[in-house]
């Protein structure tokens, strides 16, 4: 192939895209409103969106390759270190299976809500459609009845006494309004009106969002909820908060040599400090009534003003990186061969 | 002890040995902090496919695009009908697929087009971002130098925004480099910029070390207060 033996091309091929991957956000933002609606672009703009992130998104897979690659040769061979690898390996894959178990019960547990959604939605329909050109209402009445009575027995799936006191009210709420519901003209007359059909809708979507707030809860309660919460907030919180409050006792010990003072700028940068810290906390207060609003006017003024400055001079740098990145003068090695 | 509080216990119980485990690293790096960081590794390696995955494409790419949003009326009628356009995202997967071609030799530099068109992406937002994000900044600083407030001279305010106008543009001197300053006002006033940097970072640090302090001091409440009485509990001393 002329491409695959042509190192200049390929080059130029991966400048082609790299300016290409570009040029919509770009003519996005620089064209003007009227021009993007009148090409159809504003109203797909959330979907041409997702196809870029479509593309970054299926990087995911490497990354997991590379770990377990990296991670399973280690515990394969025993090599130095596999324990931690093994301890990596089972936090992967457990928070995977633990979330897909989840996840497949959170879509059942939709499903079943967007059945018993239905029959309002149905009987929207047919009042929509005044009844005539819709499907006949024995449809509506033999679908109604097999959803309440599936939906019913979903309900009892759990016995009561392990129902917490607040599910248990819920349950009592929503089988008085499958009851309602079911004891409703509508499910045994066939020459229904459009106001009966109304109610029944009414009542029908009653029911459904009464059944979405019981499922949900009955949920909270399941092994694999319990399990995604105790990897979650027993496991994956407390270690992050734990990493960071490490920080916390080097950034103190940090604070320590910094805050040495050598030169009158170093001065500045303690005492900014020192107010800072005391103006947050009660002891403060004691030390000088107006520490809290001295700190609240050196964050707005002094610090915001030369913080503003530093953000500016780095995003100008930021643009220009960014341009040379997309017109790829910043990226040349990238785009040859060279290694 | 029923069902619900056993896993809280074991959740608080767990939770304290994780945090007691990142702490003794403050004595020196040992193996049971390893161990405990590359868990966290692990466990956030796993989070974060999983949470693109179940709140970005299966819901906005996959489910419609193979049809499974679609609900239909018990007449057999669509809620809504299929939109063949979602079809069209087989054409950035299969774009993005050529990122595993990294793995041949022979046809590595594929990979290099489909990084190359996300830096290209990249830095179209970035200028994007940079225009609507610092030139409002921009604007908003230079605020009115004299102030009145319901029509009365306010002197306070009328400093406070002279000195913010100072501040900023003395910064932005400092970090001036591009042209020449030996010898010139722009040159000579630069040096005013240091000690203003100086107390923004010092306010920086300050904000900083609370911050991360608040954390460690509710690390701290969490193992003497939930984790030693979870441990009694356990023992049958709670």
């Amino acid at each position: 192939m002329v491409v695959a033996n042509a190192p200049d091309t390929r080059a130029k091929i991966i400048r082609l895209f790299t300016f290409l991957g570009g040029i919509y956000f770009f003519s996005y933002f620089v064209l003007p409103e009227s021009v993007v609606e009148s090409i159809g672009i504003k109203e797909r703009h959330e979907q041409i969106s997702n196809g870029f992130i479509v593309v970054g998104a299926m990087a995911l897979g490497l990354g997991l390759f590379n770990i377990i690659r990296a991670h399973g040769t280690k515990v394969v061979f025993q090599r130095s270190g596999w324990r931690n690898s093994l301890a990596l390996l089972v936090g992967l894959f457990g928070t995977i299976g633990i979330m897909s178990a989840q996840w497949i019960g959170a879509l059942q547990v939709s499903r079943d809500v967007q059945d018993v959604q239905m029959i309002g939605e149905y009987a929207s329909k047919l009042m929509a459609e005044k009844i005539t050109q819709g499907a006949p209402i024995s449809m509506l009445q033999g679908y109604s009845k097999e959803q309440l009575d599936r939906a019913s027995s979903l309900i009892k799936v759990r016995p009561e006494s392990q129902l917490t006191s607040a599910q248990r009210l819920l349950e009592q709420d929503l089988s008085r309004k499958i009851s309602d519901l079911r004891a409703d003209g509508l499910l045994t007359r066939v020459d229904i009106d459009e106001q009966a059909l109304a109610g029944f809708a009414q009542r029908a979507h009653e029911v459904a969002s009464s059944y979405s707030v019981f499922r949900q809860s009955l949920s909270s309660g399941t092994t694999v909820q319990r399990l995604y919460d105790f990897l979650y907030d027993g496991l994956f919180n407390q270690l992050g908060s734990a990493m960071f409050a490490l920080l916390g006792v080097y950034i103190a010990a940090a604070a320590y040599r910094a805050f040495r003072v050598r030169t009158i700028e170093s001065a500045l940068m303690m005492s900014a400090a020192v107010i800072v810290m005391l103006g947050q906390i009660s002891f403060g207060k004691e030390i000088y009534e107006g520490m809290p609003s001295l700190r609240q006017w050196l964050l707005e003024v002094p610090n915001s003003a030369a913080f503003r400055a530093i953000r500016l001079g780095a995003g100008i740098a930021g643009l220009m990186l960014a341009i040379r990145m997309w017109l790829s003068i910043e990226s040349k090695s990238f785009s040859s061969e060279k290694k | 002890m029923d069902n619900g509080t056993m896993w809280e216990l074991s959740s608080t119980l767990v939770g304290g040995i994780a945090t007691l485990a990142i702490f003794s690293f403050l004595i020196r790096e040992n193996g049971f902090y390893r161990f405990f960081e590359h868990l966290f590794i692990g466990i956030a390696a796993g989070l974060g496919p999983m949470l693109v995955i179940r709140d970005f494409l299966w819901p906005n790419i996959l489910e419609p695009m193979l049809g499974y949003s679609m609900r239909m009326y018990p007449d057999g009628t669509p809620v809504k009908p299929y939109q063949p356009f979602y079809l069209l995202y087989l054409v950035p997967m299969a774009f993005g697929s050529l990122y595993y071609c990294i793995y041949s030799k022979r046809h590595a530099w594929l990979a290099k087009v489909v990084i190359g068109f996300t830096l290209g992406v990249s830095g179209a937002l970035a200028i994007r971002g940079f225009f609507s994000e610092a030139i409002p900044q921009v604007a908003s600083s230079f605020k009115p130098l004299v102030v009145f407030q319901n029509g009365v001279f306010s002197l306070f305010e009328s400093l406070n925004n002279s000195l913010f106008v100072v501040t900023l543009l003395l910064v932005l001197n400092y970090f001036l480099f591009t042209f020449g300053r030996p010898g010139a006002v722009q040159g000579k006033i630069a040096p005013l910029g240091r000690p203003l940097l100086m107390v923004c970072f010092g306010a920086f640090f300050g904000s900083t070390v609370m911050a991360r302090l608040a954390l460690l001091v509710e690390r701290v409440q969490f193992i003497v207060r939930d984790w030693v009485a979870a441990v009694g509990t356990l023992v049958g001393l709670g």
